[in-house]
């Protein structure tokens, strides 16, 4: 099984000293605490699971891939020996769960393994200047808006909506979501500014203001 | 002072309130004279808002029991 390299990457300082909330639940899982590691599933299972419709794209694959993560660290929770934080370790298994699903589907999607390794990113540049309606702040209490970005965030391609939903949904950190990922920061971040212009730019014409005689927006 | 192509460069820096004070100088400098880039700041940043305050791709419901499950079960 290909595990994170936790043990062996070297650790920033600054992570290293971190506190990890998950610490005491870790250490009771580790002596064979089945509870515990319960409590870590309940308080982890979302952010593995959005790494992993992040990576697919797919919500079945999704689910099987939160399983088998789950299962893999919870047979190798022992090994973790707490040099990163263990949501980082175990976000680290998700992405290669993720990765492998995208390699055993390569047969038939070739494109999107060989897409995600791809190490050129091309320039996107934004057409729609249009300003919006409202503001963010009443558009996110919406039901459909809530729908609209998601069903967006979707089409994204895989390594640009990963990195979306890691940094602007889960609100990782750069240094967090690349290393999870396993790529350096410069390339997370010119993937996530290319995601976030072309989600942009997908959203753009649902709030831009209308000029006359256009139909009514979300 | 940046060019569009520049701003696009360090919008997220910007946006994540990450850029060194040289860089935000010259990027709000391009900024005053550049309406299409505020707006495309301004859209984008409302688009960072409204991925982070959905709340999207929740859990499904029972998963965290399947997995239990699986595991316990495993443990046997």
């Amino acid at each position: 099984m290909e595990l994170p390299p936790t043990e062996a990457a070297p650790v920033p300082a600054e992570a290293a000293l971190r506190r990890d909330d998950d610490a005491e639940l870790v250490a009771r899982a580790q002596s064979g605490d089945i509870e515990a590691f319960e409590a870590l599933v309940v308080r982890h299972a979302r952010r593995v699971y959005r790494v992993l419709l992040g990576i697919t794209g797919n919500h079945a694959d999704s689910e099987d891939g939160v399983q088998n993560t789950f299962l893999k660290a919870y047979q190798h929770v022992r090994e973790f020996e707490g040099a990163s934080k263990f949501s980082s370790w175990l976000t680290r298994i998700a992405a290669n769960e993720g990765l492998e699903t995208l390699r055993r589907r390569r047969t038939r999607r070739r494109e999107s393994l060989d897409d995600w390794l791809a190490e050129h990113e091309e320039s996107f540049l934004p057409r729609n200047h249009r300003p919006w309606q409202k503001n963010p702040e009443q558009l996110v209490a919406d039901v459909q808006v809530r729908e609209l970005v998601e069903k967006e965030i979707m089409k994204l391609p895989a390594k640009y909506r990963v990195a979306v939903m890691l940094r602007d949904l889960e609100q990782l950190s750069t240094e967090e979501a690349a290393t999870a990922l396993g790529l350096n920061e410069a390339t997370l971040k010119t993937r996530l500014l290319r995601g976030r212009l072309m989600l942009r730019e997908a959203l753009a014409p649902h709030f831009g203001r209308r000029r006359r005689g256009e139909g009514r927006d979300v | 002072m940046f060019s569009c192509e520049e701003l696009l460069d360090h919008l997220n820096d910007y946006l994540d309130d990450r850029a060194a004070a040289d860089v935000r100088r010259q990027l709000e400098a391009h900024l005053g004279g550049c309406p299409e880039c505020v707006v495309v700041l301004d859209t984008t940043s409302a688009t960072i808002k409204m991925v982070s305050g959905c709340r999207s791709f929740e859990l499904p419901a029972q998963l965290s029991a399947k997995i239990m499950a699986k595991i316990r079960a495993q443990g046997r």
